[in-house]
């Protein structure tokens, strides 16, 4: 890429922005930039939902059937540039490339659920409702959605919401992160190939000023969002001024409980991946380890020996377990966050602020593995997301004081159990208000099939991505009743 | 010959890096034998293709989120396929290879078979 700037996708044609504003992408393993993000201007964006609006009708008239042969084609264009889409994902955002792989399988399983759309768009009918009259409900497309995407997951989050979209008979236009534009910029080189009738997907980059557009525009319909929560609800309130649907998922800060009957042996390399994957930045990670009881010393001791030995480097490299925060902003809030955990009197046990890496990695956003023990509820690091490589472990004395202390956190995007009790982990799925929650399992990450759920402070709007909920975000029910004389 | 990918890689951290290790030893051993050009040797070279195109299907298909579980104790050295190896020999290390591979991915159940199943060729062929 070379600090070139990256062109927006529209009406089928590669086009520059008007914009002279620009922000660098860094490579956060080295700081060195990889190429520049357009920050697009409302004229941009109104041409994109124009073209948008334009290919609507002739899309939505296009049979199902054909509609989503593009994306099994798109799927096979994955699978066929599958190294090399992880590869781009690792250098722009830093995570270890087993992790982009990770990625880019949630994604291909999106694109593949999508397909089903003939199925799943299916309305529903009864006859004689009254004597000789019949009834149905139709699901039918809207018009123009868009999505603003997170940085953390660039490859996978558009994927829970535009290919629904477009399968649907919906048109599309996704605005990727500025921070990891170039995942984004590939598949739309993937999908240029593909021969979609023009404007049916398109792309813009930038920032405030391209969602404001969007949303203000009275040719679009509804936003799907995935970032943080103070964002989310200025969207979500924006877009109800609007009239706009709107699905927002927010921060988090996940709970994970871990039992004295949890197998430790298996337990910790799972709470390793759930707390340090991706470093920490997922609405996924781990937030805050709460220990019940007398495992808590043992357990505590496994996961600092565990934690010590993870390899911190460059993603790309085989052997790396964990890589840098994503950007320098994200590194210095990780900071703030352990300065803070100091402050209010945790004990912090492993430092990672220290963290060694090669030379050639000097200017990275390295924060390694970090520890606190003895930390209470009320300490900023377990109220808030840090969205880093931190474990805040608060010991319990039994489940009900655990699961008050995951209610009292404003957020609910998901939580676990590590226990060997049904009883527990019933207990645990039936009270905790989280939208996502895992048995033995950290990362309670949704397949494509089921929504990717979310609570409280984690999600605005009623339906979420992926699955069915999707289908029902992208389409509305027509009642048609019926008499023949 | 000399693993070039893994030349200064001591340990095996992740599950793609132990499946990318098990397609470079794969494809080494797969050289020994094309390079005798011996007819009889056919039937083995397409069970090594086969092999690998399983162990990239595995990597790409099996690398999930919700368990990458770092592996730890894995040391890479006495797998290495060195350029004085014969065939016999580099098959021998491919075989305990696996046996190892296939224990410490027992978290994902589907690995590890496909793993242990490849232990088993391997180590039948030079019995």
């Amino acid at each position: 890429m070379n600090g070139e700037v990256l062109k927006n996708y529209i009406n089928g044609q590669w086009v520059a922005s008007r914009t002279e504003k620009t922000r660098n992408v860094i490579n956060p393993a080295t700081g060195e930039i990889i190429t520049k993000t357009p920050m697009s201007t409302k004229e941009d964006t109104l041409e994109a939902i124009k073209v948008a609006n334009d290919a609507f009708w002739s899309w939505r008239k296009t049979p199902a059937q054909s509609r989503i042969r593009y994306l099994y084609d798109f799927r096979d264009a994955l699978e066929e540039n599958f190294e090399e889409l992880a590869e781009i994902t690792t250098i722009e955002h830093g995570k270890p490339i087993d992790e982009s792989i990770g990625e880019y399988r949630r994604t291909i399983e999106n694109i593949e659920t999508a397909t089903s759309i003939p199925t799943l768009q299916m309305g529903y009918n009864i006859e004689d409702v009254a004597s000789g009259i019949d009834e149905m409900v139709i699901k039918q497309p809207l018009g123009v959605f868009f999505c603003v995407a997170p940085f953390n997951f660039p490859a996978m989050v558009p994927s829970w919401f535009w290919p629904y979209a477009i399968a649907t008979g919906n048109t599309y236009i996704v605005k990727p992160s500025e921070q990891c534009p170039m995942t984004m910029a590939k598949q739309f080189e993937l999908l240029d190939d593909l021969g979609l009738p023009d404007g049916v997907i398109n792309m813009v980059h930038g920032g405030a000023e391209v969602v404001n557009t969007l949303i203000e525009s009275p040719d679009t319909v509804g936003l799907s969002f995935v970032g943080s929560t103070k964002v989310g609800k200025l969207l979500y309130k924006k877009c109800g001024e609007e009239g706009k649907r709107v699905q927002v998922q927010g921060g988090a800060k996940n709970f994970i409980t871990v039992m004295p009957d949890a197998n430790l042996e298996r337990t910790v390399p799972n709470l390793i991946t759930t707390f340090y994957g991706n470093s920490g930045q997922r609405c996924l990670a781990g937030g805050v380890l709460l220990v019940v009881g007398e495992i808590y010393e043992p357990l505590r001791d496994a996961i600092l020996e565990s934690a010590k030995k993870l390899k911190i480097g460059y993603g790309l490299e085989d052997d790396v377990q964990m890589g840098p925060l994503a950007s320098e902003v994200g590194k210095n809030n990780v900071l703030k966050y352990i300065q803070k955990g100091i402050e209010e009197g945790a004990e912090l046990i492993l430092d990672g602020r220290d963290v060694e890496v090669e030379d050639k990695l000097k200017n990275g956003y390295f924060v390694g593995p970090t520890i606190f023990d003895k930390v209470t509820p009320e300490m900023t690091i377990a109220q808030e997301e840090i969205f880093g490589p931190v474990i805040p472990i608060i010991q319990v004395q039994n489940l009900d004081e655990a699961i008050d202390i995951i209610h009292k956190n404003p957020y609910g995007n998901a939580s676990s159990i590590f226990t060997s009790s049904g009883k527990s982990a019933r207990e645990y799925q039936y009270r905790v208000k989280a939208g996502n929650i895992g048995i033995n399992i950290g990362v309670a990450a949704p397949i494509s099939s089921f929504p990717f759920s979310g609570m409280k402070d984690s999600f605005k709007g009623d339906l979420h991505g992926q699955g069915k909920n999707a289908v029902d975000f992208f389409t509305e029910e027509k009642v048609v009743i019926t008499r023949w004389f | 010959m000399v693993l070039e990918e893994f030349g200064e890689i001591m340990n095996l951290g992740t599950l793609g890096a132990i499946l990318k290790f098990a397609i470079e030893l794969e494809s080494n051993v797969l050289d020994l034998y094309t390079a005798e050009e011996d007819i009889t040797h056919e039937t083995k070279i397409t069970e090594f293709r086969k092999r690998i195109k399983k162990l990239k299907r595995l990597r790409r298909e099996n690398t999930t989120e919700m368990i990458l579980e770092p592996i730890v104790d894995f040391e890479i050295s006495e797998y290495k396929i060195n350029e004085e190896d014969s065939i016999v020999l580099s098959e021998n290390k491919l075989a305990r290879f696996y046996e190892t591979a296939a224990m410490k991915v027992d978290f994902i159940a589907e690995v590890s078979n496909v793993l242990k199943q490849f232990h088993e060729q391997h180590r039948k062929k030079h019995e």
